[in-house]
């Protein structure tokens, strides 16, 4: 349980993904980066994560469309949704995936590191993540 | 939990009364039970007081708006699914509906039988999570027999054979009940796995 938590990164802007790797692996969690969908999907193969944080558009694939694939994995698995090009239909639909929050480019850091870390703690307090966790 | 009655009580909460009425004659036809409730605060009053399945909330009402009123419901009953109703949709009210834990977010005018459709969805998955936490709970009752079986010395252990929980018409019937789970898509596949293959090492 105290080991660290394990993040997901997956956005095609090189920028975004540095900017994002050197916060969170500053705040000691260990980060995996994807610039794609299917990298992202590479990645997770036999893993799993604490949290997912997610490029809605990305070249290869739609980002719910790579949060559903990644549930397939990993049933309850938080996603957080980080977009530039925000829209109710996309939020409406991040709604319906249960995704754990929504974000708009430019973001405040502060603000996503508190929901990636909320999304953490609930999804580990959680029975669902707990029987996750204990498979491995 | 839940209970029966309340899977069909359905809590709507908007100032307009013609969308009141509209709701309560369109679900009530259908044999649901509808309360209403013209404002935020109201609605909160009537969920405290009662058990509702689904609540369809409006956002944009004097007073508490909807997005408040679905945070306090939801601290009051977090089983309750939350369908928020508006016709000014905006990037910032579905965000903060999906922060709040909304179950769905509908735009003004919709069709009823879309309501109906959403609403029916919701009641399944109540449905579902009360069946969720009843399994987990059976799930930690046996955790602790475990322990305490384990604690006692062994020549004081009963038989594992005859332990309710170790039988085969238990297991198979959790079996049965993780294969539901499973098809409604509320565990992955390893998820699933990985359950089966605990209870089946019980025998």
């Amino acid at each position: 349980m105290d080991q660290q938590n394990r993040l997901l990164i997956v956005d095609d802007e090189l920028l975004i993904r540095d900017l994002l790797y050197d916060h969170f692996s500053g705040c000691d969690y260990q980060v995996s980066l994807a610039a794609d969908g299917g990298s992202a999907l590479a990645k997770s193969v036999g893993k799993e994560f604490d949290a997912v944080i997610l490029d809605l558009k990305m070249p290869d694939m739609d980002g719910l469309e790579l949060a559903a694939q990644l549930r397939e994995n990993q049933t309850a698995v938080p996603i957080i949704i980080i977009t530039g090009y925000p829209s109710v239909d996309s939020a409406i639909e991040a709604l319906r995936n249960r995704c754990h929050d929504y974000f708009v480019k430019p973001f405040n850091m502060k603000k996503l590191e508190r929901a990636v870390r909320e999304a953490v703690a609930e999804y580990r307090k959680t029975a669902l993540g707990t029987g996750e966790k204990h498979s491995d | 939990m839940t209970d029966q009655t309340s899977e069909k009580r359905v809590l709507v909460i908007d100032d307009e009364v013609f969308i009141r009425e509209l709701l309560e004659e369109y679900f009530s036809r259908l044999d649901f039970e509808v309360v209403t409730a013209e404002s935020g605060d109201q609605g909160i009053e009537r969920v405290s007081a009662d058990r509702f399945s689904t609540a369809l909330v409006d956002l944009k009402m004097p007073g508490k708006d909807g997005i408040e009123t679905l945070r306090e419901i939801r601290q009051i009953d977090p089983n309750c699914m939350i369908i928020v109703m508006t016709g000014y949709p905006t990037i910032d009210s579905s965000i903060e509906a999906l922060r709040a834990g909304a179950y769905d977010y509908i735009i003004k005018p919709f069709k009823l039988s879309e309501l109906r459709e959403v609403v029916e969805r919701a009641i399944k998955e109540y449905c579902l999570k009360a069946e969720i936490e009843q399994i987990q709970d059976n799930i930690e009752i046996v955790e602790g027999e475990m322990r305490d079986y384990l604690a006692k010395p062994r020549q004081d252990r009963p038989s594992t054979a005859l332990h309710p929980h170790n039988s085969e018409k238990y297991i198979q019937g959790q079996v049965r009940e993780l294969d539901r789970l499973r098809e409604a898509g509320y565990l992955s596949g390893c998820e699933y796995e990985q359950k089966k293959r605990d209870l089946l090492a019980r025998r």
